[in-house]
């Protein structure tokens, strides 16, 4: 039996005719350096001409540190700073790196050495020695032999990863329904980005946009803040009446032809805020998700999968515009439980 | 002409002189351009794409008065920003801050034309990656 049929009946070989002979090693090949002295100290000067320009950057890089420094105030000053500084870096320590592998390649020893893989598989002897020693250590520790303490050894293996399970499941406070909500609610206001200024009905102009915040959002902490507006962005459009293809059902959510939809796309949550005054295309820059205004966003292209959430308003006894409630669906991204 | 034009259909006036000086608040008016300008101009006004082939044009090298008839007019697809939404103030603010970043260095390095992760990327991938594979190649070459 040749060798290559050998592997052939392992079944993970496919049998080759000619298979690829082992080209052996490649023959040694002299440098230049090894037979020219000359050439020899042309690379030990190259050597010594990189670490030169190493000591070079390195003067470089105080130099701008001193020769640009850094003013209050004048951004462009940081850049010459850190520009000048990062040269002279990048030269101080490429020089070392550069003639260390340099020296190296030309100049150290240039033997050349192969090692043989050797055979994985362990001897047989080995192999039977191994098996005895299990067999022996079963013996000894009565493993096989004492049922009940094998049984609640498995016992206590399968219980003890069950703390790890308890504490993982316990690592912050759940969503609960934070996703489904957000600060509008009957009678908010709406206000503009980012001066909290409350609109008027008869200010939104046909084809005019308004980038909306909730009334009072603008006071909240920091964090709290970027949270809800997160989810609570708006975009106000007044469109002419008659060119909304409204559902009867929600023919009241908007107010003579000014309308209020989500600014968080439903894919990813990319701010949707690319209004085309004329087709009424609403386009996520993100991913081209683009959705008809006029049809109460419907997804007309692109990876989106739901509509925009559209916010009812109406005006109220001062002719601002208030929300008539929270959104009457999740906005944002779906997520795995956005039904129930 | 204007008067012409006028005499049709009443629309907004040229706007005053004293809005187009570019000597607002930049720091204002470029708060305002990214909420409601930079998703279609891009942040400093390098253009950008919007649906089947239209795209909103770059800001550079506009003048003062273009760009503030275009907020109040809003030409083609532009909506139109009056003066309840962003007031002449907050319009002066905006030209402000686009004739500052068309009119002082990038502080960044270079700009690769302000468009963002394409030129970057596509300057990382050649040069970066270039060098870092030249790198390679000649560390495991041997010194003939």
């Amino acid at each position: 039996m040749s060798e290559i049929e050998k592997v052939y009946e392992s079944g993970l070989a496919t049998k080759a005719d000619r298979p690829i002979k082992d080209p052996g090693i490649e023959p040694h090949r002299i440098r230049m350096t090894d037979k020219d002295e000359r050439a020899a100290r042309n690379a030990e000067r190259a050597v010594s001409v990189m670490f030169l320009i190493s000591i070079v950057g390195a003067i470089i890089a105080v130099w701008g540190f001193f020769a640009f420094p850094i003013v209050d105030g004048d951004l462009s000053a940081t850049r010459n700073n850190t520009f000048w500084m990062g040269v002279g870096m990048a030269l101080s320590l490429l020089g070392i790196g550069f003639g260390a592998v340099h020296w190296a390649k030309t100049l150290m020893p240039d033997h050349e050495v192969s090692e043989e893989r050797h055979i994985a598989r362990s001897s047989d002897e080995a192999r039977a020695q191994a098996v005895e020693i299990i067999k022996l250590a079963d013996g000894e520790s009565g493993f096989t032999r004492r049922k009940l303490i094998r049984r609640t050894l498995y016992g206590a293996l399968a219980f003890f990863p069950i703390p790890a399970l308890v504490i993982f499941g316990d690592l912050g406070p759940t969503v609960g329904d934070t996703l489904k909500h957000t600060m509008w609610k009957k009678g908010t206001r709406l206000t503009k980005d980012p001066t909290g200024i409350p609109i008027k009905a008869s200010e939104v102009t046909i084809g005019s946009v308004f980038h909306v915040i909730p009334e009072g959002l603008k006071e909240l902490d920091h964090d709290i803040k970027l949270n809800e507006k997160a989810k609570a962005a708006v975009l106000l459009v007044r469109v002419n009446p008659g060119d909304l293809k409204e559902d009867p059902a929600k023919k009241d959510w908007s107010y003579d032809g000014i309308v209020a939809y989500s600014k968080i796309c439903t894919h990813v949550g990319c701010p949707v805020a690319l209004y085309e005054q004329h087709t009424h295309h609403l386009l996520c820059p993100c991913h081209q998700s683009t959705f008809d205004l006029a049809d109460h966003c419907k997804v007309i292209f692109g990876p989106a999968a739901r509509p925009l959430p559209q916010l009812p308003i109406t005006v109220d006894a001062e002719g601002y515009l208030v929300a008539q409630s929270d959104f009457l669906e999740p906005v944002g991204p779906s997520f795995w439980d956005i039904r129930k | 002409m204007a008067a012409w034009v006028a005499s049709l259909a009443p629309g907004p006036a040229i706007p005053d002189e004293e809005y187009l000086r570019a000597d607002g608040n930049p720091t204002h008016g470029g708060e305002l351009f990214r909420i409601n300008c930079a998703m279609c101009h891009n942040a400093v006004g390098a253009a950008g794409a919007l649906t089947e082939g239209k795209w909103a044009p770059q800001l550079k090298g506009v003048s003062e008065k273009h760009i503030y008839e275009a907020m109040v007019t809003g030409p083609q697809n532009m909506p139109v920003f009056n003066d309840a939404n962003l007031t002449p103030e907050d319009k002066k603010d905006i030209i402000t801050y686009l004739k500052y970043v068309e009119n002082n260095p990038s502080v960044g390095g270079y700009e690769l034309g302000s468009i963002g992760p394409v030129a970057e990327g596509l300057f990382v991938w050649i040069f970066g990656m270039g060098f870092i594979i030249a790198i390679t190649v000649w560390l495991g070459a041997k010194s003939n």
